[in-house]
C-alpha cells in the first residue's frame, strides 16, 4: 500500500538475536503479571492513606524517643504549616503523655502547642488537596517502584 | 523507615532480580524495559515511572522540601468541624 505524506505506519517488528518475538512478549505480559499481583496483594501500603499513616508514625516516633536531627520543635513548624500528620502524630504524643500524668516532661514546643493550637481547634483531616505537590501522597508507591522491601 | 513497611520487593527491584536479561530503564527496539513494565503494572507511563525511578535517590530531600516548604492551609473540605458544641 502506498503512504501518503504524513500519514503513520506500524513499526516494524525487529527480531532480537536468539529470542523470538512472541518469547519477549510472553515474557513481558508474565513481569506485568507478576508485578500487578504483587500490587494487588500489597494494595493497602501502597494507598496514600498509608503514606500519610507511615509519616504520623515516623513523626511520632521522634517525638517519643527524640533521636536524630528531627526534633519536637521541627515536628511542631510541620503541624503548624498544616500537615496533618506531624497534627495527627503531636496529638496522639499529648494524650500518651496526659494519660500518663507526664505532661510536664513534654517539651516545650509541644507545651505551646498544646496550649495555643490543640485547644484552640479540631484536628486536620487527613491527606492533601488535589493541588498540593503529590510527593507525600504517593511515596508509599514511589518507594514500592524504586526499592527492596524489608525482607527482598 | 518507609521501606520497612513492605514485606517484599515488588517494583523494578523485583524484575531486574528475576528477569535479569530485561534493560533497566530504556527500552529498546522491541524490548521493553522494567521501568516501563513496571509502570504498566501500576498503571503510569514510562515516562513517568522513569522519573520516579531516577529522583529515588532525592526522595528524602523531597519530602523535607515538601513538609518545611509547603503550607497546607484549611479548607472547609480537609478540616474537621469542631467538637465544640
Amino acid at each position: 500500500m502506498e503512504k501518503s505524506k504524513g500519514q503513520r505506519q506500524p513499526r516494524r517488528q525487529i527480531a532480537t538475536p536468539g529470542l523470538s518475538i512472541t518469547f519477549v512478549e510472553a515474557e513481558e505480559a508474565e513481569i506485568i503479571q507478576t508485578v500487578s499481583e504483587w500490587r494487588t496483594r500489597h494494595l493497602l501500603f501502597l494507598t496514600s492513606e498509608a503514606s500519610h499513616e507511615n509519616f504520623e508514625i515516623f513523626f511520632f516516633e521522634h517525638l517519643q524517643t527524640s533521636k536524630g536531627s528531627l526534633t519536637a520543635r521541627d515536628i511542631v513548624d510541620v503541624a503548624r504549616l498544616g500537615h496533618p500528620p506531624a497534627d495527627r502524630a503531636l496529638r496522639h504524643y499529648i494524650q500518651i503523655c496526659s494519660e500518663a500524668r507526664r505532661l510536664d516532661e513534654m517539651p516545650t514546643s509541644v507545651i505551646d502547642y498544646l496550649m495555643r493550637d490543640v485547644a484552640a481547634g479540631a484536628p486536620l483531616r487527613s491527606g492533601y488537596p488535589s493541588t498540593a505537590p503529590q510527593v507525600a501522597n504517593n511515596v508509599m508507591r514511589d518507594v514500592a517502584i524504586c526499592w527492596w522491601g524489608a525482607s527482598g | 523507615m518507609l521501606c520497612a513497611t513492605l514485606p517484599s520487593a515488588g517494583g523494578v527491584p523485583l524484575v531486574k532480580r528475576r528477569w535479569p536479561n530485561v534493560p533497566l530503564k530504556y527500552s529498546f527496539r522491541e524490548r521493553r524495559s522494567a521501568v516501563a513494565l513496571v509502570g504498566t503494572a501500576f498503571a503510569l507511563s514510562e515516562r513517568q515511572t522513569l522519573r520516579i525511578y531516577e529522583a529515588r535517590g532525592a526522595m528524602a530531600e523531597q519530602l523535607i522540601r515538601f513538609f518545611h516548604g509547603y503550607r497546607n492551609t484549611p479548607t472547609p473540605a480537609n478540616k474537621d468541624v469542631s467538637f465544640v458544641d
